[in-house]
């Protein structure tokens, strides 16, 4: 029943009408679908497991039998390609959580409370400013003798938060002045009360956006690191087999070509919905 | 304020910075599992007693805190210590590595923001015709590519197929070094960052140049019957340059970033191909060292920024 409320209210909504009338974001939400169906149901719609070996066909270019062709010990590319959508979506989505619960809750301390914890803050995102988190990432996944990708979404999630509780700061901080928080405040509605009531709702559009945004940056760094070979190695990753690949580029484009055109068009997919969104809830970020 | 107080007083805030930096560095270095030792064990086993007595000899048996002082303190009399793995005085690999770095990021920069500037003003003037929406989706496209992908696309097509440009490195193997072969070099590698990056910064000209174009004085200006190319060049993009000059900065830390996955596929000897081969091999005084230049770099970029920006717009006042 409340869902059902909820679903009407959307439906009416202006910025859900604004989103519909986006077709580039329709795109990108279609594709989106396609992935995820791909990720989930992945045993099913895949021919083989993706690591199932074909020593007698290996290098094969894409046939009948496998319409991607096949890697150096016989792999089916197109099985990969359906399996490593799994990987992106859990990397994707699981440093993005990550990054809302340590971004919010430090973003809204420090927004609200200010004092040195602020400070402390904005230092610490400073030095995210000076060293490229690809650089920061890179050395930290390396540092770890075995990966996985779990240890990956985390290092990802914990490296990538600042940014996040920058934008939630400065929500927080011109929210607070707002008269119905000073109202809030005059009849005695507890600090807890108020940012959660009344000032994090009004923030919530911002951070939807930005985090929408971050997911494709999350998938094309899990498979940098993975083409790097800095990756989880047991995992089926879309940029491990770019990285097989790349050996016989001259011979076996496919092997490079598929999962590469994958990892594009998934991330292609979150910024063409993140773009959408933005538009439709209005967001301006920076 | 001044300009030069201004400066200075921007080098003092980078001071915290650059402290911070390095500790997380340091902190997230020692502190994974393992140690350069294990790491140089599983390749060839040592014994225990010698494994200590390297350890000892490195001064990796004391505590941390003192392990950053005694690497700050070095640092900052200029002494980066030697590398764990080849035992090279850090502050020379570096100096041979830097400037190739350096080439490779100021020129894809300078290309991105030609490309960035030329697209991004064509988009704006002719906003919502069929060139605006093939821009604009080109640009979407651009920095949702992997980059490694990118790459290996561009060798396969113009290395491998057409043959007109080498695979990787930093010039031609076995012949003395020319320019014009070191170019060519420099080619592949710059287009993939700049397809990357110009990206970015397109779509932020398109849309600062789109608000400065509904500006009342630029009505003003047409209706004082200006040339349409004056109004555009003269009156809107002057001031649609400057939130461009804002993420040229920020643009710099990106560029620095990609370098680690370019370097690695075009075996360019640079920083970021060496800072993750030290990663992998633990070889601690090279990620220090090399990370802190990086810094520095990113530093100086945002500084210099920040002064060109007060020379573009000069109703800013340095405070």
């Amino acid at each position: 029943m409340m869902l059902k409320n909820m679903y009407k209210r959307l439906r009416s909504s202006r910025a859900y009408r604004r989103f519909k009338r986006n077709k580039l974001a329709i795109v990108g939400a279609g594709i989106i679908f396609i992935f995820l169906i791909m990720a989930i149901f992945a045993p099913i719609i895949a021919p083989r497991h993706p690591q199932t070996l074909n020593p007698n066909s290996s290098l094969k270019p894409p046939c009948a039998e496998f319409p991607f062709g096949t890697d150096n010990i016989g792999r089916d590319i197109f099985s990969w390609v359906i399996w490593g959508a799994r990987v992106s979506f859990i990397v994707g989505v699981g440093a993005v959580l990550i990054e809302l619960i340590i971004g919010i809750s430090v973003g809204m301390i420090a927004g609200y409370f200010g004092g040195w914890f602020d400070h402390f803050l904005m230092r610490i995102t400073d030095v995210m400013l000076c060293l490229p988190s690809i650089i920061l990432i890179i050395v930290a996944s390396a540092m770890f003798a075995t990966r996985s990708i779990y240890l990956i979404t985390v290092i990802m999630g914990v490296l990538g938060w600042p940014w996040m509780a920058r934008v939630v700061r400065a929500q927080f901080l011109s929210l607070k002045e707002l008269s119905n928080v000073e109202a809030a405040k005059s009849i005695g509605v507890s600090d807890f009360r108020i940012i959660l009531r009344h000032i994090l709702p009004s923030a919530l559009p911002s951070v939807i956006v930005l985090a929408t945004l971050d997911i494709p940056w999350y998938i094309l760094y899990e498979a940098a690191l993975s083409f790097l070979g800095l990756g989880d190695p047991t995992s089926v990753s879309w940029g491990m087999m770019v990285n097989i690949g790349k050996q016989f580029l001259r011979v076996a484009p496919w092997v490079t070509t598929f999962p590469g055109l994958a990892t594009f068009l998934l991330a292609l997919g979150f910024n063409l919905f993140g773009d959408g969104l933005r538009d439709a809830l209005d967001v301006r970020l920076r | 304020m001044g300009l030069l107080s201004y400066v200075a007083r921007r080098l003092l805030l980078a001071i915290p910075t650059f402290f911070f930096t390095t500790l997380i560095i340091f902190l997230l270095a020692h502190l994974a599992p393992g140690d350069p030792i294990e790491v140089m064990s599983a390749w060839k086993p040592i014994p225990t007693w010698l494994k200590d007595e390297i350890r000892r000899s490195f001064g990796l048996d004391k505590p941390l805190y003192i392990q950053y002082f005694i690497w700050l303190s070095n640092a900052l009399q200029g002494n980066l210590g030697y590398s764990y793995i080849s035992g090279q005085w850090i502050g020379a690999i570096i100096l041979s590595l830097a400037w190739n770095t350096i080439e490779l990021m100021l020129t894809a920069q300078i290309v991105s923001l030609i490309v960035a500037v030329v697209l991004g003003v064509i988009a704006a003037v002719k906003q919502n015709s069929p060139i605006d929406a093939a821009i604009s989706t080109l640009s979407l496209f651009g920095y949702s590519m992997p980059t490694f992908w990118l790459a290996l696309l561009l060798i396969y097509v113009f290395s491998l197929n057409l043959g007109l440009l080498p695979t990787s490195g930093y010039s031609t193997v076995g012949q003395p070094f020319s320019l014009l072969d070191h170019l060519r070099h420099l080619i592949l590698p710059v287009a993939t960052m700049v397809i990357n990056n110009s990206a970015y910064l397109l779509r932020l000209v398109r849309s600062s140049m789109i608000e400065v174009l509904s500006k009342s004085y630029i009505i003003t200006a047409r209706a004082k019957g200006l040339r349409e190319r004056t109004v555009i060049y003269k009156h809107a993009f002057r001031n649609a340059l400057l939130p461009l000059v804002t993420v040229v900065g920020i643009s710099m830390g990106f560029l620095l970033g990609g370098s680690v996955i370019i370097e690695s596929i075009f075996a360019w000897p640079g920083l970021g191909r060496f800072i993750m081969q030290a990663a992998i091999s633990r070889d601690y005084p090279s990620i220090m060292g090399t990370s802190m230049i990086i810094v520095i770099m990113v530093l100086l970029a945002n500084i210099s920024v920040d002064i060109a920006y007060g020379i573009i717009d000069p109703r800013i006042r340095y405070e």
